[in-house]
This record gives structure tokens, sequence and C-alpha cells, in this order.
């Protein structure tokens, strides 16, 4: 090789684009004339500059970028029409790998054991939860039935005042727009909390979001504990396995992305949180399948 | 500069509607397309606001994306589609819009700074208005190219420009900011 040629594929070289054969001969030509290696410090040098030049300017995009870009995507009609369209993923799973019970169950290797039985404890936890989100559920219910109808209160009337008092409901608990007397609150007014009305409000709605909240949490320290188990014996599994497992994880991922969103929507829906929990359980098993394996 | 692919399942999962998986798709592309954007249009605003659109066209249009191998190729495609347009706008606006006003990076006169600092701010200054001064193919082959390490192949399928026009370009790209950036490879190792 000559040194117009070295040149001319010198920056091709230092790219990593030269097939091994001609890379194989700038290499050669470089070692035995001092011009051309000269040439390519140079250009290597300026790579280093713009290297540092790309680490200082590089650009980390802000939280705020990627709640913008959020928003817009809840935004869009096709967001719903996915969760539309992926409200048939119970259909799918179970016509699909998971509801055939496709992986056969092996021995587990004692790491993994440790792994199974963690994941049980928290999975039975969860069932606890469950059990107890469903008991307070049934006493919110029983709270709500119990509840007297509201009706309105006559407030004590000062002797002195002609006129009948303003009737108060029960169950306001914030008031923001109104005041008691039911005129319209001056602008920035700040909202009359009622103390004992809001503790029952958390009896009915608010604790039930807790309780799915918490059977999430849980569901999801359960995942992560067996993403960290399956990614270590990722190498040891068949890759046709894998690919199902992944392209089934896919599918009850949507089915869970597709839930929470629903229950962001419509937080007073039940059945949201019960479609997402039954989500993280249908996870939790599959991913169990696959650790054990 | 070069980036790892992102892990294989959550190209799949975001295509289902995960909106973690896609979280984890813009926490691992973010920086390096929004950066790829800021060195086109040399404006951060824009440059974050074109960034977003990007990533709202790459959520809706995922399911076009065959090969989840190529997402990053394919998000660069987005983000140089996206920085034509916003510049094919502000022209019919008849607006300076980014382009060709680059954001000065300031030299404080008036703090102490050592030397070496100085020259360093003025070398990326100077790196700065070179970039600016290339055209827009040139800007591109070279960003990706020297910044983000693509292959010409991959360049390739981000612009629709074969590998020869991309080698001429890059080629003469690398010889324009060697103009001006020589008084600075000569002072050597102050740089580091």
């Amino acid at each position: 090789m000559n040194c117009e040629r070295c040149q001319n594929e010198l920056e091709d070289f230092l790219y990593g684009e030269l097939s091994e054969a001609r890379g194989a001969g700038v290499r050669a030509h470089l070692g035995n004339c001092a011009l051309c290696a000269a040439l390519r410090d140079d250009i290597e040098r300026e790579n280093e500059i713009f290297t540092r030049f790309y680490e200082r300017t590089s650009i980390e995009p802000s939280g705020e970028m990627w709640e913008a870009i959020r928003a817009r995507i809840n935004a869009e009609p096709q967001g719903q029409a996915r969760i539309e369209r992926e409200t048939g993923w119970w259909k799918r799973l179970r016509a699909g790998a998971l509801g055939q019970r496709m992986f056969e169950r092996l021995i587990a290797p004692a790491t993994l054991r440790q792994v199974a039985f963690a994941a049980l404890l928290v999975a039975l936890s969860v069932a606890a939860t469950t059990i107890y989100l469903k008991r307070s559920d049934n006493d919110a219910k029983d709270f709500a039935g119990a509840r007297p109808k509201v009706t309105p209160t006559p407030t004590p009337q000062p002797i002195t005042t002609p006129a009948p008092a303003p009737s108060l409901s029960t169950d306001i608990v914030i008031d923001k727009g109104k005041s008691n007397n039911n005129t319209p609150a001056p602008k920035g007014a700040r909202p009359v909390i009622n103390r004992a009305a809001s503790a029952r409000q958390l009896t009915d709605q608010e604790l039930m979001n807790q309780q799915i909240a918490r059977a999430a949490r849980e569901y999801q320290k359960a995942i992560r504990m067996l993403d960290q188990a399956i990614a270590k014996q990722r190498d040891s599994l068949d890759p046709a396995l894998i690919k199902q497992y992944e392209s089934s994880l896919a599918l009850i991922d949507g089915s869970i992305a597709a839930s929470r969103r629903a229950l962001r929507e419509r937080p007073d829906d039940p059945t949201a949180g019960q479609f997402l929990l039954a989500a993280y359980a249908k996870k939790l098993d599959l991913m169990q399948d696959i650790a054990m394996k | 500069m070069a980036f790892a692919e992102i892990a294989p399942g959550v190209v799949a999962r975001a295509k289902c509607g995960d909106e973690d998986a896609f979280h984890l798709i813009f926490n691992r592309y973010g920086r390096p397309v929004l950066s790829f954007i800021y060195n086109l249009v040399h404006n951060r605003e824009l440059a974050e606001e074109l960034a977003q659109e990007t990533f709202v066209r790459a959520h809706r249009n995922l399911g076009a994306l065959k090969d989840d191998l190529r997402l990053s190729t394919w998000l660069f495609g987005i983000a140089r589609n996206v920085v034509r347009e916003s510049a094919r706008q502000a022209r019919k606006d008849s607006m300076k819009v980014g382009l060709d006003e680059p954001e000065s990076l300031r030299l404080e006169s008036n703090a102490v700074l050592p030397e070496g600092l100085i020259l360093d701010r003025e070398l990326t200054e100077t790196i700065q208005k070179a970039l600016v001064a290339l055209d827009e193919d040139k800007r591109v082959v070279f960003s990706l190219k020297i910044f983000h390490e693509k292959s010409y192949e991959e360049i390739s399928a981000i612009t629709g420009h074969s590998v020869g026009k991309l080698k001429t370009d890059l080629h003469r790209a690398r010889l324009e900011m060697r103009k001006r950036i020589a008084p600075y490879l000569s002072m050597g190792s102050q740089f580091g």
C-alpha cells in the first residue's frame, strides 16, 4: 500500500469501517511510514477533542421534558384506542402461551429455590393484602350502607333570627367553591376542611386505592427480585423459551400499563384496580415458572 | 459517546403500550437524540421542543418499527425529519429560528479563570461555530459519525443518502473543522 491510498482510507480505518483485509493493509503501512503515522495521530487527537466537546455540550433531558412527552402521549386519541384494543388481553393470555402452561416444571437449583421461596412469601403477603383489601371494601360498603341518608340538617337557630338557617350536607368534605351558606366564596379563599368527614372519605375510596397501590408495590418487589434471578440464568436457558417468555411478558406488561392508565383515568373504578393486580399476579406466575427452570 | 442498545423486550413492551417501557427508551436515548438535535439547531429551547416532538412521533409510530434492534437509528431518523420540517417551517415563516443562530457560549470576561479553562471554552465555542458553518448534510453526517459513532450504513438509513455521498461529505466536513481548530491542535495537551 502506498501513502496516497493509506491516507484515503485512514479515516475509515479509524472509524472501524474497513474490511479486515484492507484494515490490515493500512495497519501494516502505518507501521512503516512515519508520515502517515503522524497523520493518524493528528486525526486521533482531533477525535479526542470532538469527543470532549460532545461530552461537554451534550444535553441531559430534563424531567419536565418527559412529563411533557407523557402528557402529549396520553392526550393522543390513539392512546385510548390502544387501551381498548388491549382489553382482550385475558382472551389472548388464555389462548396463548400462558394458558397452555407450555413450560415444563423442573427441579429448581438451590439458589433459585431461595428466590422462589422469597417470591412465595411476597405472594402470600400480596394475598393477605388483597384479602384485607376486600374486607376493607366490604367494610366500606357496610359503612356506606349504614350511613344515614343525607338530609338537610337544621342548624341551631338563634332566637333572634327569623329566617330559616341554611342546610349543611354531612357529606361535604372539602367545600372548595362555596362557603357554608352556599354563596360563592371569595376568590383565593382557602377551602374549608371538615376533618371528621375527611376521615370517613378515606375509609371509602382512598383506602381502596391505598390497598391497591400497596399490593402493586409488593408485586413489583417480587418481580424485581425474580427479574434479577432470571437475568443471572438467562444464558443457560433455551433461546426459544426466552423468546416465548419475552413475548408473553410483553403482553402482560402491556396489560399492566393499560390497567394502570385505566386506573389513572377512572380512579373510582374498582375493576381497573382488580385488573392491575390480576395482571401483576400473572406476571409473577410467569416469572416464577422461568426462574424455576 | 457510543451507547448500547436497549435491553431486548423493552421495545416490544413499549409497542404494547407499556408507558414504563417507553420511559426506559426515553431515558436511554433522550440524551443522544436531544444532543443530536442541539448540534443541528444550536438553540437549546428549540432542541428540547423538537426532541419532545421526536419522542411523541416515535411513540405514535412505534408499531411501524420493524426491527427493534434498529431503534436508535430509527429515532435519529425521526429526529432528523423533525429538524428539517422545523427548518422548512421557519423559512416559510421568515423567522430566523435555530439553524443559523448558534447560542454563543458566554465567555465571562470579568471572571478570573485559569488559562487552560479559558482556552477550553474558546475551543468549545470554536467547534460550535465551525459546526454551524457546515452545510446541513455535512453537519448531520459529522454529528452522527463523530459524536454518535454511527456506521455509514446506519447514517445512510437515517439520512437516505448513499454511503459514497456520506463519505465525501464527512471528509469535507472534517477538513473544514480541522481548519477551524488547527490553532488549538498545536497547543496539544493543554486540552486534556
